[in-house]
């Protein structure tokens, strides 16, 4: 394995440096037993056990992550978790019913949800911190609100707007009366690379935060992305975008003339393809971010994924999870993630991580602590 | 008693820095051996970290010991928030059953045989089974019945209207006619003073393509032109208008559209996702469309209807006699249409009523029993 030169690393340059990968170590039967029990429990007891049934699942995988003989630890209770699931299933019955008996109190409420979700998303990532640990030292998360709502919220809001407009610009040069299909073919020319743009822009700045505004005890992680570099990643998917709608309108026409055959051997190429999309972004996303980030002072992270494998992964996945009717999805799950562990590695400059990071005194008056994350944003980077 | 020795790592309170130790177990009591700190001189030490204690004693009372899962390790936390792990589980579950008669967690002792994972799947598919096909039902129709008169009328207010976008073409029969049927209706609908119900009867006069009539929880009962002109007596729709008024009296429509919701709701929570109940729950009216009854409301509601039909006079073999003819209509129909007397269609879905035989054998009893009853 060669890895390519990390920049920035600010610890003494004599210091001995190695290097460690992480390792998986849990086993597909051992999950399959925690899971059908979890499933089993939380269908007895009404969804109730299912606060249980996270932690616990959320702490095999926790406990099975290792990288230098020392497992990682997830620490929330089941209360927590299960405090936050009412709130959730609150807010949910609250929503049904304005929107079924009071439709217009249902759109309002919907649009404070809709304007709540950074706090909620920012809430959940910073828990999900402070419940995680390696080494008897906690994550944690501390980043301004702010920016959330900037990244998660304005610019997408702006995309759609431009987007919007981009489609009404479109109708009106060409004229009510052209064919629809020019139209339509110059609207998605200029919405496709505008998507593009907007898609990697978000994805850099959330990653930016997110990384960030992450820190290890009093140890700081850092990354500086490009926007050139996570374009030219998306440039790919586009190539794999104009296929797939291609795809799309072909097994729409031939549906249409009906060799019903070829439109589903159609869907089936469309279906692989958007699996390839998932595992190529995946793949580059998280191999270019992790090798440019560090964690202060002396930790340099690297993921060495391969989009043959992942996409190989996902595909006969996908497959084994249909041919089983679901049952394999434990050992499925612990397929993958041996293999996202297993391809992330750590350089420490310094003799261990032993001297270098200390717990800061946890401010105990966190707001609402003991509440759990309401609607478990697995938000994480997406990659 | 032996003693068990485990070996783990020992972290300070708060502090990242890792020394190899031996915990040592004997009766309730146990020792900890910190190895000594091999700390390099050129690396900044915290000052609390400098200096560990050699051993730490104790109580197995004095320990936070976490719940085991898996094989991940264990973490035990002493009293001076240092901590201890090891990734010797069942060495350590022996220790805490012997010496503090603690069995491991219920949780692990499921998880931990394949015995258990199979019975996990049988209750799962039992649960499952039982809950869709008898509790989920039950509770629906139990949560029907108690919903308040405003929360009914607030449900269907709309539904008429939607349906008359989608489906609903206006009548045609002439006026004489709908008001010689409303009036028919007015006497036939129970009081709702008497009944202290929701339901405001109202007659409603549409086409739709097929001879059907529908009602909705309000109490609004639809007649298609195509029925109407149907039936050779008013007796005939007498019946037809009774079913339909059973059909509001007993809340079918309410029932199945609350069972449809609940279904909804439990496939998005076990789904693992409840925002996307949103999409799937988001109207009760819409719901509404595409609930049809159960075969049980379709009889509830006929048993209805000839019960009132004995009470005012009216032979129930006129049921009998625009049901077959509803039948037959409907084979002429569908011969065009291959053979298949029910092709798949929004209307049919929408269909309350399958044309059965056993239902109008059930009416040619109950006209027997009002032919008796007469002479």
């Amino acid at each position: 394995m060669t890895l390519p030169e990390h920049q920035d690393m600010s610890a003494r340059p004599d210091s001995p440096e190695r290097f460690l990968a992480m390792e998986f170590t849990g086993s597909g039967g051992e999950y399959f037993r925690i899971w059908i029990v979890n499933i089993a429990l939380s269908v007895i007891t009404l969804g109730i056990y299912s606060a249980w049934a996270k932690v616990r699942a959320k702490r095999y995988f926790y406990g099975n992550t290792r990288l230098d003989g020392s497992a990682f630890a997830y620490h929330a209770t089941p209360m927590m978790v299960l405090k936050g699931r009412l709130v959730a299933v609150g807010v949910l019955l609250v929503y049904v019913v304005l929107n079924a008996f009071y439709p217009l109190a249902g759109g309002i409420f919907y649009g404070v949800i809709v304007l709540l979700l950074p706090w909620a998303v920012w809430r959940s990532v910073g828990f999900n911190a402070r419940m995680s640990s390696y080494r008897n030292v906690r994550f944690a998360f501390r980043a301004p609100l702010g920016r959330a709502y900037i990244v998660l919220l304005a610019l997408p809001f702006a995309a759609a707007v431009v987007a919007a407009m981009v489609v009404v610009a479109a109708i009106f040069s060409h004229g009510v009366d052209q064919p629809a299909i020019g139209q339509g073919l110059v609207a998605g020319a200029i919405l496709f690379p505008l998507g593009i743009v907007a898609l990697g822009l978000i994805e850099k700045m959330w990653a930016e935060y997110y990384v960030n505004h992450h820190r290890f005890g009093q140890g700081r992680f850092a990354v500086s992305l490009s926007f050139k570099r996570y374009l030219v990643i998306h440039l790919k998917m586009l190539a794999v975008g104009i296929l797939i709608v291609t795809l799309l309108w072909l097994t729409a026409l031939i549906n249409l003339f009906t060799d019903e055959a070829f439109g589903w051997l159609l869907l089936a190429v469309l279906f692989v393809a958007l699996i390839w999309v998932r595992a190529y972004l995946q793949t580059r996303l998280r191999n270019y971010i992790y090798s440019r980030a560090t964690l202060a002072p002396a930790v340099a992270l690297y993921s060495w994924l391969e989009v043959r494998r992942l996409f190989w992964i996902y595909l006969s996945n996908t497959a084994l999870l249909i041919c089983t009717l679901g049952f394999a999805y434990p050992w499925l799950r612990v397929r993958v993630a041996r293999y996202l562990v297993d391809t992330v590695g750590a350089r420490f400059r310094g003799d261990d991580l032993d001297a270098f990071f200390t717990q800061m005194q946890p401010s105990q008056s966190a707001l609402g602590e003991e509440l759990g994350e309401a609607f478990d944003f697995d938000v994480g980077l997406g990659v | 008693m032996a003693t068990i020795k485990i070996s783990g790592d020992w972290f300070p309170a708060g502090a990242s820095k890792r020394v190899h130790a031996t915990l040592d177990l004997q009766g309730a009591a146990f020792t900890l051996h910190i190895a000594a700190p091999d700390v390099a001189a050129d690396v900044a030490t915290p000052a609390d970290v400098a200096t560990p204690p050699r051993t730490i004693e104790g109580r197995i009372t004095d320990l936070d010991i976490s719940a085991r899962i898996g094989n991940i390790p264990r973490v035990i936390t002493f009293a001076d928030r240092s901590v201890f792990e090891t990734g010797a589980n069942d060495e350590l579950d022996r220790w805490l059953r012997r010496a503090a008669s603690r069995p491991p967690s219920l949780a692990h002792a499921l998880e931990s045989k394949w015995r258990w994972a199979v019975a996990g799947v049988l209750v799962t598919a039992l649960f499952v089974f039982a809950g869709v096909r008898w509790v989920l039902p039950w509770s629906a129709d139990r949560i029907a019945e108690r919903l308040p008169p405003p929360v009914v009328a607030a449900v269907s207010s709309g539904t008429l209207s939607v349906m008359d976008e989608l489906f609903l073409d206006p009548s045609e029969l002439s006026a004489r006619r709908r008001q010689q049927l409303t009036q028919r209706f007015s006497t036939l609908a129970p009081a709702a003073a008497a009944t202290g119900d929701a339901a405001n009867y109202t007659l409603h006069f549409r086409q739709f393509g097929a001879a059907n009539a529908f009602a909705l929880p309000s109490g609004e009962v639809v007649l298609s032109d195509q029925l109407v002109e149907l039936a050779d007596d008013l007796a005939e729709l007498d019946a037809i208008m009774l079913h339909e008024i059973g059909h509001v009296v007993h809340l079918h429509g309410l029932k199945a559209a609350v069972r449809a919701s609940f279904i909804a709701l439990a496939f998005a929570l076990v789904a693992g996702d409840p925002s996307g109940a949103n999409e799937l729950v988001a109207s009760l009216p819409v719901v509404l469309l595409q609930s049809h009854y159960s075969r049980a409301h379709e009889s509830e509601a006929d048993e209805y209807a000839f019960r009132r039909m004995l009470d005012l006079g009216i032979d129930p073999a006129h049921f009998a006699a625009i049901m077959k003819r509803i039948a037959s209509a409907d084979d002429a129909d569908g011969a065009d249409a291959g053979g298949k007397s029910h092709d798949e269609s929004v209307l049919d879905y929408l269909s309350t009523h399958p044309p059965t035989p056993e239902r109008i054998e059930r009416a040619i009893d109950y006209s027997e029993q009002f032919k008796r009853a007469v002479k």
